[in-house]
């Protein structure tokens, strides 16, 4: 066994016990929503065109939800959310 | 470990993520501009998502983690280019999926079922590189002393490599997991001295964060501590996430241990932008994307005067 994988396990028992941190749903949730980490607001794009940087366009949602849809990561982001900061004793 | 030998390429796909290209957009401009400067492109494709960042997301779902992940590359490799991710976490999340793509057949076959529905495949066979590949294997620090017009004689940089950018190695293909000198290279070569100081590979902090702010302050003080003891004038880093830890939120996490410190923090593209004489770009975008001034370190060096 790797020590990353004791440490994958753990965070998937805080996950399943209810501990997660909010951040790492909320991070998860914005992933699912979005396909990004953050919520892009009209300033930052702005920024970016008075940089003179390029549009990154949209990222192709509907195609990452089939794709998520049948692992039930929705599913269990939702769950996850619903009982957390409980369950230590699991 | 040897480090892999890289194809030449004058254009690369620039894998975005989330947080330079929005929050940190000076980033990506200093490091587009020196780029451009060595005759390097960074071409975007639309198709790319989250990485997902590999902090949080795969505790939350690592099938999903993979899967994601696994999408990008297969994006990736459509393009028929070698893949460069500016950011350390987007970068870590690229390399390891790739390798585990390559050497592991049963995830391999499990994730490219799900990205068949979409017409996708990832086969694990594009280069992906962090910025540190490009110019220290591909460039070459040749080609880059040529286009240093105003070497950094005088100052002193610490540099931060996180842990995202070196780990696993297999992966990563860095040049050594334990003591990695490619930035090191880079910071002799624009006329600097590389500062050498206790626990480099330490982390930022920034990662517990969620779990526990007061430690993760703990962790990046200690860092910045080490840091000045070694006669640093500024850090010199990649990683988006470590600079929002240790240059955004300096203040709050040394704020227990001594008000007046102030230690400048540089992203690898504003110091290479400096030397390369294209200080326009570092120069207007400091109050708004530096809280810790630069200003000093800029006098240091007679930019301004």
């Amino acid at each position: 066994v790797k020590i990353p994988e004791i440490l994958v396990l753990a965070k998937v028992r805080g996950l399943l016990s209810g501990n997660t941190p909010q951040t790492a749903l909320d991070r998860a949730r914005a992933i699912l929503s979005e396909g990004r980490t953050i919520l892009v607001s009209e300033p930052m794009l702005k920024t970016r065109e008075k940089m003179g940087l390029p549009s990154l366009g949209t990222p192709p949602i509907e195609q990452l939800g089939k794709i998520l849809k049948e692992l039930g990561t929705i599913e269990r982001v939702e769950s996850a959310e619903s009982s957390y900061g409980g369950a230590e004793s699991e | 470990m040897g480090v892999l030998k890289v194809s030449k390429s004058i254009e690369y796909t620039y894998f975005p993520g989330c947080t330079i290209p929005f929050r940190l957009p000076h980033f990506e401009l200093t490091m587009r501009e020196v780029l451009k400067n060595l005759n390097v492109e960074l071409i975007t494709d639309e198709g790319h998502t989250c990485c997902p960042e590999p902090t949080t997301f795969p505790g939350v779902d690592i099938e999903a983690w993979f899967t994601i992940g696994a999408r990008n590359i297969a994006v990736s490799e459509s393009s028929r280019r070698d893949t460069v991710a500016l950011c350390s976490g987007c970068f870590h999340t690229l390399s390891v999926v790739k390798h585990t793509l390559k050497t592991d057949s049963n995830l391999r076959d499990r994730v490219n079922k799900r990205l068949k529905k979409a017409g996708m495949e990832a086969t694990g066979e594009v280069t992906v590189k962090n910025i540190l590949h490009v110019l220290h294997e591909d460039v070459g620090l040749d080609l880059i002393a040529k286009k240093i017009t105003h070497p950094l004689n005088g100052l002193s940089l610490a540099s931060h490599y996180g842990c995202h950018l070196v780990r696993p190695i297999e992966a990563t293909h860095m040049d050594d997991a334990e003591n990695p000198r490619w930035m090191e290279d880079l910071v002799k070569l624009v006329g600097a001295k590389p500062v050498e100081y206790r626990d480099k590979m330490a982390c930022c902090g920034a990662p517990i964060g969620p779990s526990d702010e007061s430690k993760s302050f703990k962790l990046t003080a200690q860092k910045l501590q080490k840091i000045r003891e070694a006669g640093a004038d500024a850090i010199v880093l990649i990683c988006p996430t470590c600079y929002t830890q240790l240059e955004t939120q300096q203040r709050k996490a040394v704020e227990h241990l001594d008000p007046e410190f102030s230690m400048p923090v540089l992203y690898l593209g504003e110091m290479l932008a400096l030397a390369m004489g294209q200080t326009d770009l570092v120069v207007s975008n400091a109050r708004r994307y530096h809280r810790v001034k630069i200003e000093p370190l800029l006098e240091k060096i007679g930019v301004g005067e």
